[in-house]
């Protein structure tokens, strides 16, 4: 890829590869996302996803390649890396509002902004009346949506999210579906979301990467070029949801 | 999410049961033993005392210093002194060394190989010891009892920031999160019901070692007591102590319970 | 470069050790180094608090420590030999363990299993538990002497109480639904205890020997201490009697040494009773 293509890309992956000893993980990965952009990554299952995430946040080491925020080296101290998880991870001893708080009390935000943004994320995602309860007072679409609300709150650079509506049932999904387009939209982050669910991808992306299974590639790259809000009936819908699907097969 | 509280009522026989024995006990106690200064076919009183007598005898050392030089809330007093600042130097110590151990592995790696020389010694192990550095004053006897508070400290503390929730640990750590940090705002606190669970152990700890302390060396406190009881031949002075140093024993860790319940509702409702 | 590879559940996990460059930064973060570092530290401050006190300190060198040791393994000290000593104490611990969980356990799990049995029997092991066991001490001297049986009534105070409330404990936190497996297919109230109730709470039971042999091996010096011509409490309080740190220190090792084979056992034991248990890897 040359540097003046890269130029308007916000994050450039390059040459992405992970071994755990001789056992190829992911297979020199290349890809940008714009300033911006929503791109879906969807995979079969085991083809390395949690091992990319964790390459993408920093959390494990790559062998080789790198990730790029804004032309430097990725470094979850330096830039604003969020990551939403699949699991719930609302701290179970702090308030929502607390728990929307922390990402930006670590990042080191100063308190008058802290309360500021807090209080403009709690009115976005309508967590505003259960600010003072504690997670476990709380259903579990909520505890996803301070995850994200969390996340979101530090204006971050890159936003990763790890099947983060896979426990969550169609309709409560839907709902949320909705709620993170609309809070991309209205923030105009760039979000990475990995997902199984094609039809789910398909839905809030933008462009769709479609990774093969071990060692992981990136096989194809699908546009979703669908105007907002989507129609699940939609025939141009049912046609790209076709064609993901297809790329996915590998039987 | 509220579980409503459903109170079997117990049957009448398994309410009337447990007040039925206790008595049933008590009285056999009082029948199966002579008093004192009659010689029969009982129990004779130089082996056990009446239950009558020893709380005849607990209200008259309520006032009274005879014979073992002190009144029984004198002796109280002085075994609390010691058991609780041991209990507490315990937790200072204990406590933040167990989490640090927890987190930080140059910390583990510096203390568990002398943690785990030190760990199989019982307490008591260390009486000779005690009073060889510290005399048979108050330090010996809080060094001793510390010593036997520090173990469930220091293991539960660890335990607690072993068991944190690693996805917690990820979320902040892909916040970019110091190391400090994520052991402040998150291990700390999802360590703190199992630190909590260790007080009533190292209290339990603490007390079973005080009188092991006293027994040995001491002028005063309820374990003395039961030592001075025996030297002169006295059982319900014996018994006194015995039964003395239980119910302390249970306020004391009813106090730490209410404590402990109180704390926990604050971190988590 | 080491690499393991196991399986949990369906998915592969492979754990990778990445050799990394020997800098004073890794070799901080190694923990075997650590160690070692731990046990020098350790040693010679031992080494230096005893050496200081010119001859009058109350502590002798780890050195001079395994010397006392050596010379009590081979001149009897009091009729008998460390080795002897040791023998006592722990022959005193395994006779009262062993009634104590004969009694114990059957008895938790009665009180567990009826509900009559616990009425009438729980205010009792109530009322006597708080009374710490050491407490006995004196009675228990009145009662019979100085021989044995103190000792072993003490060790069998000990780890009664433990033993009790941990089969209590491990009945009644059994999940309802194991029973209705066994009564689904119409076994007996004998099949609900033998299939259920016994294995179910095994793990408890097993936590409570556990407790039993730590709070034994505690009684056994205690009462030694208290009055006894022979046993490792006896060395160390005679050692303390003789102005003798070389002897206390040296008894001191011998019952960590003890301490740390009954341990070792008893987990040996609790692999063998519920070998189904997940390992929880700690301290």
């Amino acid at each position: 890829m040359e540097q003046s293509a890269a130029s308007n890309a916000k994050i450039e992956v390059r040459n992405l590869t992970k071994k755990f000893g001789d056992l190829l993980v992911l297979d020199r990965i290349n890809f940008n996302i714009k300033k911006g952009e929503l791109v879906a990554i969807v995979g079969p299952t085991g083809c390395g996803k949690t091992t990319f995430l964790n390459c993408m946040s920093k959390l494990t080491d790559t062998t080789d390649g790198d990730i790029f925020i804004d032309g430097v080296p990725a470094d979850p101290v330096k830039h604003n890396l969020a990551f939403v998880f699949q699991e719930p991870t609302a701290l179970p001893w702090r308030t929502v509002a607390q728990n929307v708080v922390y990402g930006m009390e670590v990042k080191g935000v100063p308190e008058k902004e802290r309360a500021e943004r807090l209080e403009y994320i709690l009115n976005l995602v309508g967590l505003k009346d259960t600010a003072d309860l504690y997670p476990n007072q709380v259903s579990a679409s909520m505890m996803q949506r301070i995850a994200v609300a969390r996340a979101f709150a530090v204006n971050p650079d890159l936003l990763l999210m790890d099947e983060p509506y896979g426990q969550l049932d169609v309709k409560l999904r839907f709902y949320l579906e909705d709620e993170l387009v609309k809070l991309w939209q209205t923030l105009n982050s760039t979000v990475l979301f990995i997902t199984h669910n094609i039809e789910e991808a398909v839905y809030v992306a933008e462009r769709i990467l479609v990774l093969t299974p071990k060692p992981t590639k990136v096989r194809a790259e699908v546009i979703v070029d669908l105007p907002r809000p989507r129609n699940f009936l939609d025939p141009r819908f049912v046609e790209i949801r076709r064609q993901v699907t297809e790329l996915i097969r590998w039987w | 999410m509220a579980y409503q509280t459903v109170k079997a009522r117990k049957s009448l026989k398994l309410r009337v049961l447990p007040w039925l024995s206790l008595t049933a006990v008590i009285l056999i106690w009082q029948f199966c033993v002579s008093p004192p200064g009659v010689n029969d076919w009982r129990i004779p009183g130089v082996l056990l005392a009446r239950p009558y007598d020893v709380l005849l005898l607990g209200i008259e050392k309520l006032t009274d210093v005879n014979p073992d030089g002190a009144t029984l809330l004198v002796h109280a007093w002085v075994s609390l002194q010691e058991s609780l600042s041991a209990f507490l130097l315990s937790l200072l110590v204990g406590i933040p060394l167990g989490l640090m151990m927890g987190w930080f592995g140059v910390v583990r790696g510096l203390f568990r190989p002398v943690f785990e020389m030190w760990r199989p010694i019982p307490p008591v192990a260390w009486i000779p010891l005690a009073i060889f550095w510290f005399g048979i004053g108050m330090e010996g006897k809080i060094f001793i009892i510390w010593l036997g508070g520090m173990t469930p400290c220091i293991i539960n503390a660890y335990m607690g920031v072993k068991t944190t929730n690693p996805v917690h640990i990820q979320m902040a750590r892909t916040f970019g999160a110091s190391d400090w940090k994520i052991f402040t705002s998150i291990c700390i606190p999802s360590a703190l019901p199992m630190v909590f669970g260790a007080l009533q152990i190292a209290l339990g700890n603490c007390w079973t070692t005080l009188v092991a302390a006293e027994l040995l060396a001491s002028d005063q406190g309820l374990g003395y007591l039961i030592t001075a009881g025996r030297s002169i031949g006295r059982t319900d002075i014996v018994v006194l102590g015995m039964i003395s140093l239980g119910i302390t024993g249970v306020i004391i860790s009813q106090i730490i319970y209410r404590i402990e319940a109180k704390l926990l509702a604050g971190i988590r409702r | 470069m080491s690499k393991s590879t196991h399986d949990v559940s369906n998915e592969v996990v492979v754990r990778t050790i990445v050799r990394k460059r020997l800098t004073l930064r890794s070799l901080v973060r190694e923990e075997k180094f650590l160690y070692v570092v731990s046990l020098v530290v350790f040693f010679t401050i031992w080494h230096l608090a005893a050496t200081r006190g010119n001859g009058d300190s109350a502590l002798v060198t780890p050195w001079a420590t395994l010397q006392g040791l050596y010379d009590m393994m081979s001149s009897p000290l009091g009729g008998e030999t460390l080795v002897g000593h040791t023998w006592n104490s722990l022959r005193r611990v395994l006779i009262g363990f062993s009634i104590a969980v004969c009694f114990g356990i059957p008895l938790g799990l009665l009180l567990g299993i009826s509900e009559t049995a616990s009425a009438i029997l729980r205010p009792l092991v109530d009322v006597f538990r708080p009374m710490p066991p050491l407490a006995w001490i004196s009675l228990s001297i009145l009662w019979f002497g100085i021989g044995e049986e103190p000792k072993i009534f003490i060790i069998f105070l000990a780890s009664f109480i433990p033993s009790v409330l941990n089969a209590y404990n491990g009945v009644r936190l059994i999940e309802p639904e194991l029973y209705d497996v066994v009564r689904v297919m119409g076994g007996s109230r004998w099949d609900e205890i033998k299939q259920v109730v016994v294995p179910a709470s095994m793990p408890a039971i097993s936590a409570g020997l556990q407790l039993s042999i730590t709070s034994a091996w505690m009684g056994v010096l205690a009462a030694e201490l208290v009055s006894s011509n022979s046993g490792l409490g006896y060395i160390i309080i005679l050692g303390m009697q003789n102005s003798d740190p070389q002897m206390v220190l040296g008894g001191m090792v011998m019952i960590a040494a003890v301490a740390w084979v009954l341990t070792a056992s008893m987990e040996k034991i609790d692999m063998m009773l519920c070998p189904w248990r997940r390992e929880i890897k700690g301290l």
